[in-house]
């Protein structure tokens, strides 16, 4: 019978750490990854990296003003159909 | 239920024009079936305004509707395979991260005003990709609001997600590279 390994590889750690930013790994795999991470300065350096991606691309989103011809729009027909 | 004559419609329904957008941008990869179906689901939503709980998720009901509305069109949908090869995907991010290291750009996404040039990225992103990593990084979805939503199974979102990133990840490093971002870093290779 395997047993499950009480400590993860790099690999292993690398592999699961866009789950992990996006906290969807389960609860024992989590610890585990977090464990690894503050012994492990590689990949941590992976996780800052990732993670500073990740705040990038949401703070990156664009301003209203790419929908502002659709919202009113969008308006103007609610306007109509509540008469 | 909320009151449909009252003028909370506009106030908590309307804000959330450009996350459903997004999804309708996503269902029918068309800007102007995209914004056709916009208007739809507004229309809706106003009609069924009464069945709306104040205080429940009004993003994800609309997004909901959004998705049905697309369905009654044309009856159609979406099913594909899922390709489950997250871990490589995230070890060819760690790839990435590697190359940017190199180049003296370990702090890219710290250090450098990215967001035009992340926007140019997710715009050149093929659209199966660019929807998903729009829904989720940029709106804020879940891994199963846009399973739901773009009628995918979870694998695929997440495999979408990751290759969407690592693509980004990739075009950005690249950009900054071409850009010279790295000497203006200070770091050395």
């Amino acid at each position: 019978m395997k047993t499950v390994p009480s400590r993860l590889e790099c690999e292993e750690v690398v592999g699961r750490l866009w789950p992990h930013l996006d906290g969807a790994l389960p609860e024992s795999e989590r610890e585990r990854v977090i464990a690894h991470l503050q012994d492990c300065a590689g990949c941590r350096s992976h996780y800052d990296f990732a993670r500073a991606f990740l705040s990038a691309v949401h703070d990156a989103r664009s301003d209203k003003a790419e929908f502002a011809a659709l919202e009113e729009r969008v308006s103007r027909a609610l306007a109509t159909a509540r008469g | 239920m909320a009151d449909p004559t009252s003028g909370t419609f506009d106030a908590v329904a309307l804000p959330h024009l450009p996350a459903v957008a997004r999804v309708a941008r996503a269902l029918t990869r068309d800007i102007v079936d995209a914004d056709d179906l916009v208007q739809e689901t507004f229309l809706r939503a106003l009609r069924h305004w009464h069945t709306f709980v104040p205080g429940s998720d009004c993003r994800r009901w609309l997004a909901t509707i959004c998705r049905n509305a697309f369905l009654a069109q044309a009856g159609r949908g979406q099913l594909v395979t899922a390709v489950e090869d997250d871990a490589l995907e995230a070890h060819a991010a760690a790839n990435a991260h590697i190359t940017a290291r190199a180049a003296g750009l370990s702090d890219l996404f710290d250090r450098f005003e990215l967001g035009p040039a992340i926007r140019a990225a997710i715009t050149a992103l093929d659209p199966v990709f660019r929807d998903v990593v729009t829904l989720y990084d940029v709106e804020g979805f879940s891994y199963e609001e846009i399973a739901e939503l773009l009628m995918i199974p979870l694998g695929t979102v997440r495999s979408r997600l990751y290759r969407a990133r690592r693509q980004l990840q990739e075009a950005l490093i690249a950009h900054a590279i071409d850009r010279g971002f790295s000497s203006a870093s200070g770091s050395t290779p």
